[in-house]
């Protein structure tokens, strides 16, 4: 007697009903597969008592049917370390058991429950060697992303490829992401040959299922709150005290208005600037389709207003993705993905970058006097000026100019795809893919009139407002051949690309608008100013790729690009790069039978990749002509003439001089990994060693000054090696209604610069005032960008010992120190303190960085716990080190005097007359090692008949802390942060810190 | 599939293109111009490090010592680290490296005549030869570029011999008193002459103590030149005598501001106090005021030069807000002043757009030179006429004229430490580069160390000798240029 049992099969994590999944009947090869809503109808006879459940990707159940029993439900648990498990790499796919390479991809379910809007941010802590850190914790702000550490100097960012096309991951929101794979070692890369060198991330938006429509919603909001590590300001009478104690040490009179603590006001100017941000994001999507066309929309909003007041960001995105398939008798695919974001950004501009950047906004919150008022009722804009009480020391109001300034930012992204998919032969593919980017860019600066005093003046309402265009598209050919037999299988790929790119931006200006009423540009009665430029360039490649693999234990691959750029002259034009690599799957080789291990994988490949991270035109000798470089919009025009006021002559010169001889840089990557399953793979590894070496490294070569010229040439000067490990393991277990798993990576690297330039060339950087006081170094034997100053060897503590420090000549090295006074050592030993008495004292760039994730649910509650953090990066903690030269920073009060001599703080002296607070010295160098509690969440999903009940699929909410704590001895605000300049990266300006936040959301399945 | 890959530049000309015609050559002198106003185009450039830099360090001048600018400079505890001399030095440089374009391209320009080239060929040697002298008085040892080097790999030079970049000074001047135009037409009046030219040839030969060369080639400019004193002293600083009789060379500024194009200064509120809304970046020192207060009338008043210089404590002192017209004397403001005086020169102006001006920067005025002509006299043992040229500049100024009773020694002393402070103090690096030539020269060598202790100069004990009469080779060269070596004592 036979029965039919019904039953529906759904995802255990996210409820979500999985159609196409297999059910066989135990035993037997009859079977059926579950439809479009997951469910299913199989006739058993007596005899039979349990299905076998299976779907790629998902682990395989046995679930015992009863005699009597007439429904079922099934819940598969995705099996991230599965074997079959498919993986996305350039221009298709490959099964991860038949990797050759380094190829991490994302535990998309971790990656999703980072409640940020930032795709880049969530990957943070999540993939072995991929390092994501905040140039700064402001709104929109994008991270700085480093696959393997430094692998050159130029241009450290990986490529990103957006469902196969080049493109901006910024406008991206992470609720449309399938997948992202890291490629990172050469013989993944070499098939993005040219720009390869940096790694690629490779992201595949969402597609639909054929099925009903499955809507989803997923929300959240949070409260940020700006974590300032601690670091005060000043108040008025601590500020008093400090100045009058440097004046009267330095034998100077106090200016008069520190000499009474009952006049002036006593600002907490930072007060004033945070403020408790908000940040939603709130996603919508619907996903379906039938056997011929699937559809994926999702729709998204994300905003955040900031921890700073007058700032914020707000996005919508909309994506749909639609494949048309079975067209011409099953052997057309079509696909279509359509994009559109907008970015409205408002109001912060952070000083970051090499050379000599500024400080960061934050920092004139504790250098301004809390002697100023913030308001002042009588002033038209309701801000305070300088006080003229306080002379030039009373200039500025931070509060002021962040309030009355209206810079926006709107973006719009518009990203189009088609691709088609042609079977030729049962054997033979071809595919074409069309993808057009649209980035169209819009920035508005207003400033109304103010007068704070110096550096803090705009002296009419003026206006700039700045258009770009930016459409960049990319056609691509290929061809796939796919042949199995016995045991072989092969796999060849061709492909052919052509790429382009153009800018074209528009900009016009008036510097004097008739009242702060009318910001349009033809509101303006000053000179009307319009400026714009075009650039252009392409990229046209050939490559291929063939994979061999013969009885899925042994794997080999080739592959190679052709690439041809505009950026370089005519004969330098073309590149080729080109990656072997082989793996053995040892676990399946008949002898071998050690029972725990259930994966034994080593992996090898060797290949060379290229970079082109330079702008166009840098191999012709430009002449500047008036104010054509907006780098220097003034530097060559110069007034003449009788008449008042002069006409201004245009002006014209080379500004900087060509390189024709520059070509591709490149990098030649060994990798050795191994894949290792322990516990039927309840335990597994990756491991990854690599070694690089980078040729021809293209640096804008800074000139000497004698050139006489402003732009640094572009130039194939430097060779680079870098070396590092990446280990990820993970681990799963369940016990009962407990399940849970552990992942951990750490990725570590190390550069080291072996050719730089003309010889004995050093690249100085990190300047920590404005152009003044370099920190970093950069020459052959050292790191990119290693700290390189004096070394403090403790505080005088007596007029004799500052008497007896002298040089090998019997000469006083410290003719102007003083009892309180930092002892600098003489480093080459040669009886003076100079410039020349730096050494190295490390890098900027973490040793190691890793992530650990820990996800564990009981029953229907989910917890994730996730902590990042970095070991063996310094930061300069420059922000500290202005705030002592400014007299600015509480710990003054603690300064060296004779009967607080125990104190690390120098003397106060307002003239420092030894220079204790403008050398660089690794008296401000820190530790920046931290370990980050990144995300903290639980959840809990309501039982699914419950949902049902009430209309719904699923129901999950959720409530956690984002970035709640770090651990570190780090002094600043925040060691995670990093500056974006190559040669400076640690050295902390006093950027904005992260937020420390407090989210609660809700997922709702319709 | 290779015109894929062809791309034009739209955006800009290259050297291929450019130096066609006698716009272009006009254009590449504009730029090299330009550079004077400091190397990036910026007046914050121009005046917070190049010119505060030349200024800050002497006795006329008292540093603000709120204002964190050049204060480590001010107080004589500076190092090579620092900015002032890094962008005196890629100023100057700038300036040279665009008049070695407009020298070396201009001869293969088409359709010029030869006369007209060596015209422009020597202007460009003029500018050349300007940034030399400030290069070899602010740094002594430094790389001798006379070509525009276009390959990437020979951009390393080595010092030369102090006196091999004076001998460069003389023969670009000499070239260019000869060959540049007597004057130009109105459209182009700021740029050299051979005025000009023969004026710095004078200057260059008085700092090398040439003085029968000095005297001969001051008395031409004297005697045959273009040149007389503005009737007003202060007329010299408000605009109203710009490019005029008694302008010499100076650096041109403009309230005009078409193309986005800013070529003003902010002298007007870099010096105005305070209480004026300025930002009193210095002011001046006690020992001017004093120097300056016995410049006298026949009737035992202040001179012009006093009441024109400096904004101090007497009923007929004024000076104006930065952005107004209205005189405000001193009374007014006393009780909220944070220094006894400050300067006043460029504080008025005639020419002003937005809260900057376009009122010229004087480097050479008629009345330097005849103090000049009349130093190299005195040296040359003519005390008479070195007298009679004094008098002329004195006179001008309402000062009562010098007497004839000055002995040699007495007159040095006399235009070393009143003439040249009082009549052109705060002027463009004149007094620091004054005060250099006579520490480092073989007649009646002077310590600066000595002067500045003398005249209460705040941090004088902080001068080291051997070392702080120069600048540092600025530390980001150095890293740059191997080949450098840096100054004694940095």
């Amino acid at each position: 007697q036979s029965r039919t049992v019904t039953g529906t099969v759904s995802d255990a994590t996210s409820g979500e009903a999985m159609p196409g999944v297999n059910l066989v009947i135990k035993g037997t090869t009859n079977g059926t597969t579950t439809d479009a809503n997951g469910a299913f109808a199989i006739v058993l006879k007596e005899e039979d008592n349990a299905l076998v459940v299976s779907f790629i990707g998902y682990k395989t159940q046995e679930v015992a049917v009863l005699p009597a029993q007439t429904t079922l439900v099934v819940k598969l648990e995705s099996d991230v370390t599965a074997l079959q498990e498919v993986v996305v790499v350039g221009f298709g796919t490959q099964q991860k058991s038949h990797l050759t390479g380094a190829v991490a991809s994302t535990n998309m379910d971790n990656f999703m429950k980072v409640p940020t809007g930032d795709a880049l941010n969530a990957l943070q802590g999540q993939v072995a060697g991929v390092s994501v850190s905040n140039a700064t914790g402001a709104p929109g702000a994008a991270p700085v992303v480093q696959i393997r550490g430094l692998g050159t100097i130029n241009g450290s960012s990986p490529l990103y490829v957006i469902d196969g096309i080049p493109s901006e991951p910024s406008y991206l929101n992470p609720a449309e992401i399938e997948s992202i794979s890291v490629l990172k070692d050469a013989s993944a890369a070499t098939i993005y040959g040219a720009r390869g060198s940096n790694g690629v991330i490779l992201i595949t938006t969402k597609r639909g299922k054929s099925g009903k429509p499955q809507i989803t919603i997923n929300s959240f909001v949070g409260a940020n709150d700006v974590n300032l590590n601690g670091v005060s300001a000043v108040s008025k009478a601590q500020k008093n005290a400090i100045m009058q104690n440097a004046y009267n040490n330095a034998g100077l009179t106090p200016p008069t208005w520190t000499m009474d603590n009952s006049k002036f006001a006593d600002t907490r100017w930072a007060d004033a600037y945070f403020k408790t941000g908000l940040e939603q994001k709130h996603d919508l999507s619907i996903a379906g389709g039938t056997d011929d066309v699937t559809y994926s929309f999702a729709g998204g909003y994300y905003s955040n207003n900031g921890t700073v007041v007058n700032t914020g960001l707000n996005r919508y995105n909309s994506r749909l993705n639609l494949e048309f398939k079975n067209l011409l008798h099953d052997h057309l695919k079509f696909n279509l993905g359509v994009s559109f974001v907008r970015k409205d950004l408002k109001n912060y501009s952070e000083a970051l970058g090499q050379g000599n950047a500024d400080f960061s906004p934050i920092m004139s919150l504790y250098t301004a006097l809390p002697h100023k008022e913030i308001y002042d009722a009588t002033s038209p804009n309701g801000y305070a000026g300088q006080d003229p009480l306080l002379g030039v020391v009373g200039a500025g109001n931070p509060i002021g100019s962040q309030m009355l300034q209206n810079n926006t930012n709107q973006d719009d992204y518009l990203q189009l795809n088609w691709g088609a998919d042609l079977k030729v032969l049962s054997w033979l593919t071809y595919q074409f893919k069309l993808g057009v980017n649209s980035e169209n860019t819009y920035n508005d600066t207003f400033l109304p009139a103010y007068n704070f005093g110096p550096g803090a003046t705009v002296e009419t309402p003026r206006t700039w407002q700045e258009r770009a265009r930016i459409n960049s598209s990319i056609f691509n050919n290929l061809l796939n051949i796919k042949k199995e037999f016995n045991d072989h299988s092969i796999a060849v790929l061709l492909g052919q690309s052509s790429e382009r790119y153009v800018m074209r931006s528009v900009g016009g200006s008036n510097l004097e608008l008739p009242s702060s009423l009318v910001p349009a540009l033809d509101a303006g009665i000053g000179t009307r100013n319009a400026y714009g430029g075009i650039v252009e360039n392409r990229l046209l490649s050939f490559f291929g790729r063939a994979t061999y693999s013969f009885a899925n234990k042994y794997f080999i691959e080739g592959s190679v690009r052709k690439d041809g750029s505009t950026r370089f002259g005519p004969e330098n034009r073309w590149g080729t790069f080109y990656a072997v690599s082989g793996g053995w799957a040892i676990h399946r080789e008949s002898f071998f039978n050690i029972d725990f291990i259930s994966e034994l994988k080593p992996r090898f490949s060797y290949g060379v990749v290229g970079n082109q991270s330079i702008g166009d035109y840098k191999y012709q000798s430009l002449i500047t002509l008036g104010s054509g470089d907006p780098d220097f919009p003034s530097a060559v025009n110069y007034p003449f003439g009788l008449s008042k006021p002069q006409t201004v002559a245009t002006g014209a010169s080379a500004l900087g001089i060509g390189t024709p001889d520059i070509k591709w840089e490149q990098t030649t990557t060994s990798n050795i990994g191994l894949d290792l399953g322990l516990l039927e793979n309840k335990l597994s590894f990756t491991i990854d060693y690599f070694q690089s070496k980078t040729e021809g490294m293209l640096v804008e070569r800074r000139p000497p000054g004698s050139a006489g010229i402003q732009k640094a040439p572009t130039t194939n000067a430097g060779n680079l090696e870098n070396k590092g490990l990446e280990v990820t393991a993970t681990y799963r277990n369940e016990a009962g209604d407990f399940q849970y798993n552990i992942s951990a990576n750490v990725g570590t690297s190390k550069n080291k610069i072996t050719k730089l330039g003309y010889e004995g060339q050093e690249f100085i950087d990190g300047y920590v005032e404005f152009n003044n006081y370099a920190t970093t170094r950069t020459a052959v034997g050292t790191q990119v960008g290693e700290f390189y100053m004096k070394e403090v060897a403790g505080i005088f503590q007596t007029q004799q010992e500052v008497d007896a420090y002298k040089g090998k000549d019997g000469e006083l090295l410290q003719p102007n120190a003083a009892p309180g006074d930092f002892k600098f050592v003489d480093i080459n030993n040669d009886g003076v303190i100079d410039d020349k008495d730096k050494r190295s004292f490390g890098s900027g760039l973490p040793k190691a960085s890793f992530g650990l994730t820990f996800n564990a649910s009981w029953k229907n509650f989910d917890f994730t716990v996730m902590f990042n953090g970095t070991a063996g990066n310094k930061m300069y903690n420059a922000f500290k080190m202005e705030m002592y030269r400014l007299n600015a920073s509480p710990d003054l009060l603690n300064s060296w005097t004779p009967t607080n001599a125990s104190s690390d703080v120098p003397r106060l002296n307002y003239t420092d007359p030894n220079s204790n607070y403008t050398t660089a010295s690794n008296y401000f160098l820190e530790n920046a090692s931290y370990v980050r509690l990144r995300n903290l969440q639980i959840g809990y999903t309501l039982p699914a008949p419950l949902a049902e009940n009430i209309g719904l699929t699923r129901l999950r909410v959720f409530a956690g802390g984002y970035n709640l704590f770090t651990i570190t001895n780090y002094m600043g605000f925040d060691p995670g942060l990093s500056n974006t300049g190559k040669f400076s990266r640690g050295v902390d300006k006093g950027f904005y810190p992260i937020s420390r936040s407090f989210v609660a959301g809700i997922t709702i399945g319709l | 599939c290779s015109d894929y890959l062809e791309v034009p530049n739209k955006g800009n000309l290259t050297n291929d293109s450019f130096w066609q015609t006698e716009q272009h050559v006009q254009q590449g002198l504009t730029a090299a111009y330009s550079a004077l106003a400091s190397w990036d185009g910026s007046k914050w450039t121009f005046f917070e490090e190049v010119f505060l830099g030349m200024v800050i360090r002497t006795d006329e001048i008292s540093n603000n010592q709120s204002s964190g600018y050049a204060g480590k400079l001010a107080s004589f505890t500076n190092t090579a680290d620092e900015s002032t001399a890094s962008n005196n030095w890629l100023t100057r440089y700038a300036g040279i490296a665009r008049a070695n374009q407009v020298i070396q391209n201009t001869p293969n320009v088409p359709g010029l005549s030869d006369e007209l080239k060596q015209a422009y060929i020597g202007e460009a040697k003029f500018l050349r030869a300007l940034n030399y002298f400030y290069l070899v008085c602010s740094f002594e040892k430094i790389p001798k570029v006379t070509v525009f080097e276009t390959d990437v790999d020979k951009l390393i030079p080595s010092q030369a011999a102090v006196g091999e970049i004076w001998a460069l000074i003389e023969s670009d001047l000499k070239e260019a008193e000869t060959t540049v135009p007597q004057s130009h037409a109105d459209v182009w009046t700021g740029r050299a002459t051979r005025w000009s030219a023969k004026a710095l040839l004078g200057k260059a030969y008085l700092f090398q103590e040439k003085w029968s060369e000095a005297v001969s080639k001051f008395k031409e400019v004297v005697e045959q030149g273009p040149y007389s004193l503005l009737p007003n002293y202060a007329d010299n600083f408000n605009g109203v005598g710009e490019n005029g009789v008694e302008s010499v060379f100076e650096i041109q500024f403009s309230g005009d501001r078409n193309g986005g194009v800013d070529k003003r200064q902010p002298i007007n509120w870099e010096i105005t106090p305070a209480a004026l809304d300025g930002w009193e970046l210095f002011s001046a020192s006690d020992w001017i005021l004093e120097e300056m207060k016995t410049d006298l009338t026949t009737s035992d008043e202040y001179s012009d030069r006093v009441y024109e210089s400096l904004f101090f404590d007497d009923p007929n002192s004024t000076i104006r807000r930065p952005t107004e017209t209205d005189a405000i004397p001193y009374a007014d403001v006393k009780g909220s002043l944070t220094f006894p005086q400050y300067f006043k020169k460029y504080n008025a102006w005639t020419d002003k757009q937005g809260d900057y001006v376009g009122t010229n920067v004087s480097l050479i005025r008629y009345a330097d030179v005849l103090l000049m002509y009349a130093e190299a006299l005195n040296e040359n043992n003519n005390t008479a006429d070195a007298i009679d040229a004094i008098n002329t500049v004195r006179v001008r100024a309402h000062a009562e004229p010098l007497d004839n009773t000055f002995t040699k020694d007495a007159l040095r002393e006399q235009i070393r430490h009143h003439e040249r402070p009082c009549e052109l103090s705060m002027e463009y690096g004149i007094r620091w580069m004054d005060l250099y030539r006579w520490s480092k020269g073989s007649v009646a060598k002077e310590s600066i160390k000595t002067t500045l202790s003398d005249h209460g100069k705040a941090f004088a004990d902080n001068f080291v000798e051997g070392k702080h009469e120069i600048s540092p080779i600025p530390a980001s060269e150095i890293s740059l240029n191997k080949n450098l070596v840096q100054n004694d004592k940095w």
